[in-house]
């Protein structure tokens, strides 16, 4: 009966310790710059196996792992090449900040809302 | 004058001084939250009173704003006398709470002359009972504007306007503000955005103006607002379309400018939508006392 077992809910995480945070590239990607301020990130995308039987079934291609872009503006280029597994998310909304002449909060929002989008897709982790 | 380390807000109708570590984490229309690196530190929550007035009564109904778990453990405090001395233009009394790992205290304050109550809650406490910050905040806690016009100042912003300007409704996302004020069927809204360096990197304000649908390029005018290259519009609804808005209590005239404030990288902005032609004295004296710093 295992597997009835409720889970064990995440600790909260403050704003303190979720600032202190250092994130780092995941490996399996690859960066090509567009001119100066842009960049296009190649990173793998598992397919679901169910996604993938439909695909067959329709004739369509069914790679496990298929390859996605994304490409990032110059802002999120800025706070892309910062992000180097040494520097904590806090020193990069100072940066962010003082670069842009932005409001601290303000800053802040965007980094964390930025860096949250490229966690969800597995561009980045957390140390 | 603001203490050193300590920055003036001033939002809809109330103004105090808190220190610069501190962040805004939330805002209302009447309610204030300030965070610190541990949580929040600061809460102010206010409503103007109709007849007649009650501590208990009013500070039931302004304390509904805080969680439950906290208003459940909320006790009366017998205000200290230097905190007495700070709030010495209001009524006042005192309030003490403790929830499960934390505490807090704070003050209901009325003032008769503006019939507005406000409900300033500290978070924590310090070991030796003395509170020096929650103390320079009391002491700096205005609820009205004496000097005639009201101000509005949070983060990088600073307006002052006509006191029948009442606030409408906002909008400060990241990047981009908007308040809107009105007052009988006359708005006013005020703009800032950041990053002006990058947003006008391949344009101009008017196309900026444009895109925000602010501005018809072709019938922009540059204008010089505050010694700031800006761009302005002005239009007046006429025929049936001028004929139509009359009749359903619509604004009829347009007036819109858009500023560049190089040295901040920002862009300002103020419209004025009005019934009768605005006061060009007053829309003027609205974007001299406009400003980003």
């Amino acid at each position: 009966m295992k597997r009835f077992k409720s889970r064990r809910p995440h600790p909260a995480l403050n704003r303190t310790e979720a600032l202190n945070f250092r994130p780092a590239k995941n490996r399996h990607i690859s960066e090509e710059r567009i001119g100066d301020n842009e960049v296009v990130i190649a990173y793998p995308m598992t397919v679901k196996p169910w996604v993938s039987a439909l695909l067959q079934r329709f004739g369509g291609r069914s790679e496990p792992v298929r390859t996605k872009k994304l490409q990032l503006d110059e802002l999120g280029t800025s706070v892309w090449d910062m992000v180097d597994g040494q520097r904590s998310v806090r020193e990069i909304v100072a940066v962010f900040a003082a670069t842009h002449r932005l409001e601290r909060k303000e800053a802040e929002v965007s980094v964390t809302h930025f860096l949250r989008m490229l966690g969800q897709r597995g561009l980045i982790g957390m140390r | 004058m603001t203490p050193p380390h300590f920055k003036d807000i001033a939002w809809n109708g109330i103004q105090f001084s808190y220190p610069e570590r501190w962040q805004i984490a939330a805002i209302g229309d009447s309610h204030l939250v300030l965070e610190g690196s541990r949580g929040p530190m600061m809460e102010v929550v206010w409503s103007r009173i109709r007849g007649h007035f009650s501590h208990r009564t009013h500070f039931r109904k302004l304390a509904s704003h805080f969680p439950k778990k906290m208003s459940a453990s909320i006790s009366h405090w017998e205000l200290p006398p230097d905190w007495l001395q700070a709030v010495s233009r209001f009524e006042a009394s005192g309030f003490k709470w403790r929830a499960a790992e934390e505490g807090g205290k704070g003050v209901l304050l009325y003032c008769r002359a503006c019939r507005r109550a406000s409900l300033v809650n500290f978070f924590g406490q310090q070991p030796d009972g003395s509170d020096p910050v929650a103390l320079e905040t009391l002491k700096r806690f205005k609820d009205h504007y004496p000097e005639g016009g009201q101000v509005f100042s949070l983060f990088d912003m600073r307006a002052t306007l006509p006191v029948p300007f009442e606030l409408d409704r906002h909008r400060l996302d990241a990047g981009g503000f908007e308040l809107v004020f009105v007052h009988r069927n006359n708005r006013l809204s005020l703009y800032r955005w950041a990053l002006a360096a990058i947003v006008l990197q391949d344009s101009g304000l008017d196309e900026f103006g444009r895109q925000m649908k602010l501005i018809d390029p072709h019938a922009a005018q540059p204008v010089v607002v505050n010694g700031f290259d800006g761009v302005e519009e002005r239009r007046d609804a006429t025929g049936v379309d001028g004929w139509m808005r009359w009749m359903t209590s619509r604004p009829c005239h347009y007036w819109c400018r858009l500023w560049h404030v190089e040295a901040c990288n920002r862009i300002l902005g103020a419209v004025a939508e009005t019934r009768r032609p605005m006061d060009e004295g007053l829309f003027e004296r609205i974007c001299e006392h406009y400003e980003t710093f």
